[in-house]
């Protein structure tokens, strides 16, 4: 029987580690046709579903309206994988040309990596640059201009307005007025008093942390006193079962499915959702988060955009950038997700002042207080989260939780060179 | 062929009574195997030897967002004494260690008993392994998302619950529960492997010895103790430490169906790791957590697979 040469084997595998060598290099998710005048394609990440996802299609498709030569070509990546993935991209200067990044928790990492290209020049000769309040811009420690917000997400709370029609509840303004009401639902049996996140991540604290703010504690300030009101508010709840036990490792996510099941009577979320709201097969509003002392306080969230550091085509994605902040962009964002525009012009169009249910996000926009600069808030938030999960779940008292986090963020501050 | 062999040096060799075409066995045998071995070579190393220096090379650097991009300053053993000193490592470990022994009961004595109900052939034999493997085929995203909802406090278990007159219980919210949760769910996974390869094993126990055991007078469960189960000692030893390898890879049901909550009552030594590279980015603190791990498994491992190994050969 003849058999195959040996050589022939030997041929054939290095032929084909080649050929894969060769695909692999040719996959690069940055790649795009370049040159002036050539066809262009910009890669963008970001982690987006749903209504978040459909606002991105829609800003995509009017910049291709007036960018003839580009193709947008977008990549959702898991959320929780985005930033591992930006900060391998820059260990291998590859990766996007434009990313949506989660800025209050990652900005410090990424501008550490060099992930960001320098917005500077760009934004300074952008001539609506005005429209833009300060919190919208985020530097880096060098004074460069690295991500921009032409939006933002915020904190309040949802209502089922069918549940509160039935006790004659009145949608609740206070933590106190909340209170009540839960009681009054907790005590008639039929439905559970609130959806809201305490699961051992950021997820947990951007919930819960609003109530430290509206009593002038922020993470930069935080004690094992100032902090137990927090923790304390959440066991009582947690006790008088009108927050599950199961919160403890509920994500934002699953609090969503929980409100939209119909029962649940309130749900502490945020604007990003009210695209999927109208889904809802009850009656529902929202209010800005209950206030406390000081009035109602969130801290702005949402994701910035930002350009890579190692792209081929800043200017083309620079124009990608300005689309999303027009007040054309900026609208078609609001309207297909609802996250508020950051464009003062685009906030007063009739579209978005005229939304009622948009209203209490777009008011509080006026009262956020400011995130710490510390290089450490990813792992202050996670801390909090993880003491909240366990005071829900009965693994640790008010006090412990409070104490425990206290601890952990000083030294989370001192870690991250003691600037807050 | 045949006649370069003739002409060629080979052909030389062969002397005058062998055939002209016949190249000496052992010739053969050398040149063969180097070829058909490297391509798989060359991706091993890439795909395996280089990662695995690296997340070394990590461990004993600093390295965190900053310096990512660059040289790594050496930190020597900083970081795993950094790593030993934390309390949250002490309680992965506990719950790593609970998981393990929940895999190795689930997958050895559970297995067993499976594979010896399923070592008949027969057409309900075949679409009760057909329906495991699909078990078993499941992305745990997709298994440990559909048992995050089954286990809800108003999901299909706690109805069931309900009609029996039953209160709700917290399978993934109560810290004991929540690790038994997981814990099981993870098992119910492993199981269709485990019995795979345990039935695997049964049917290569020679059929004579058993039906000898069967003439002398013994029962079913005297035969499947005392002559099955010592037969299949060294499969049950390359199962248990793939048991004990798959316990310390367990992150997907917990990263999906806990994430390492409440508190920290599921978070075992992969989710650690992964929470202290990823979340907070303390990327030299988790490959040394991973490293850790990994010498853990390999202390194991390695001499145990020597043992069994040396056991074959007897």
């Amino acid at each position: 029987m003849r058999h195959l040469p040996t050589r022939w084997f030997a041929g054939t595998a290095v032929v084909a580690a080649l050929v894969l060598a060769a695909g692999a290099c040719s996959s690069s998710p940055g790649s795009a046709s370049g040159g002036s005048g050539q066809h262009i394609t910009l890669t963008v990440w970001s982690y987006f579903g749903g209504d978040q996802l459909a606002a991105l299609k829609a800003v995509d498709k009017l910049f291709e309206q007036t960018h003839p030569n580009v193709t947008v070509n977008e990549i959702v990546v898991p959320g929780p994988e985005l930033d591992t993935k930006l900060l391998a991209a820059a260990s291998t200067r590859a990766g996007p040309d434009v990313f949506f990044n989660n800025v209050v928790v990652d900005f410090p990492e990424l501008s550490a990596a060099g992930a960001f290209y320098n917005l500077t020049k760009f934004w300074h000769a952008y001539p609506d640059k005005s429209q833009f309040p300060a919190a919208a811009i985020w530097k880096g420690s060098n004074g460069q201009i690295q991500n921009v917000m032409s939006y933002s997400n915020l904190n309040g709370l949802f209502y089922n307005k069918t549940i509160l029609d039935q006790y004659h509840l009145t949608p609740p303004a206070t933590v106190t007025q909340l209170e009540s009401d839960m009681q009054v639902i907790t005590k008639a049996g039929k439905y559970t008093a609130l959806a809201a996140s305490a699961d051992p991540e950021p997820d947990g604290a951007w919930t819960w942390f609003p109530l430290l703010l509206e009593q002038g504690t922020n993470y930069c300030n935080v004690t094992a006193t100032s902090a137990a009101p927090m923790f304390q508010t959440v066991a009582n709840w947690t006790k008088a079962g009108y927050l599950p036990k199961e919160a403890a490792t509920w994500t934002q996510t699953d609090t969503w499915t929980q409100f939209m099941s119909g029962k649940y009577a309130f749900l502490v979320d945020g604007n990003w959702n009210l695209g999927a709201a109208k889904a809802a097969t009850f009656s529902w509003g929202t209010t800005q988060y209950p206030a406390g002392a000081d009035g109602s306080r969130v801290f702005p969230g949402g994701e910035a955009m930002g350009i890579s550091a190692f792209t081929k085509h800043p200017q083309a994605a620079w124009e990608y950038l300005e689309a999303w902040l027009s007040s054309q962009g900026s609208v078609l964002d609001f309207q297909n997700s609802g996250q508020i525009p950051t464009r003062a012009d685009a906030a007063t169009t009739p579209a978005v002042k005229d939304d009622t249910a948009a209203a209490p996000f777009v008011a509080a926009i006026k009262t956020v207080s400011a995130w710490p600069t510390s290089s450490k808030i990813a792992q202050m938030q996670t801390t909090v989260g993880t003491e909240l999960s366990d005071v829900v779940s009965g693994q640790a008292s008010a006090a412990s939780a409070a104490a425990a986090t206290a601890t952990a963020i000083q030294s989370d501050i001192k870690a991250g060179g003691g600037d807050c | 062929m045949t006649a370069d062999l003739r002409s060629g040096k080979a052909g030389a060799a062969l002397g005058a009574g062998r055939p002209p075409d016949c190249v000496p066995t052992r010739a053969r045998r050398v040149t063969a195997p180097w070829a058909y071995l490297l391509a798989a070579v060359v991706l091993l190393a890439l795909v395996c030897v280089y990662p695995l220096a690296e997340l070394v090379h990590l461990a004993f650097s600093a390295v965190g967002p900053t310096n990512l991009i660059g040289s790594w300053p050496w930190a020597g053993l900083a970081n795993f004494r950094a790593v030993l000193a934390n309390p949250e490592l002490m309680q992965a470990v506990r719950v790593t260690a609970e998981l393990t022994v929940m895999l190795l009961v689930s997958d050895l004595v559970l297995g067993f008993v499976v594979a010896s109900v399923l070592v008949s052939q027969s057409y309900s034999t075949s679409a009760v392994m057909s329906l495991m493997v699909f078990v078993w085929a499941l992305p745990p995203l997709v298994s440990g998302t559909v048992w995050k909802f089954l286990l809800s406090s108003n999901g299909a278990v706690n109805s069931l619950l309900g009609l029996l007159g039953f209160q709700p219980v917290d399978f993934l919210a109560s810290p004991t529960l929540a690790l038994w949760s997981v814990g099981l769910v993870t098992c119910w996974a492993a199981l269709p492997f485990a019995t795979l390869v345990l039935r695997s094993g049964m049917l290569a126990v020679p059929r004579d010895v058993i039906e000898a055991a069967a003439i002398d007078g013994a029962r079913y469960g005297k035969i499947q103790t005392r002559i099955v189960l010592p037969l299949l000692r060294p499969t049950m030893g390359i199962l248990a430490i793939l048991a004990v390898i798959y316990s310390f890879q367990g992150f997907n049901f917990i990263y999906v169906m806990t994430e390492g909550g409440p508190g920290t009552a599921t978070a075992n030594v992969p989710f650690l790791a992964y929470q202290q590279a990823f979340t907070s980015f303390e990327l030299s603190g988790g490959a040394a957590i991973a490293l850790l791990a990994l010498a853990f498994v390999l202390v194991l491992a390695v001499p145990y697979a020597l043992s069994v190994r040396h056991e074959e050969h007897e």
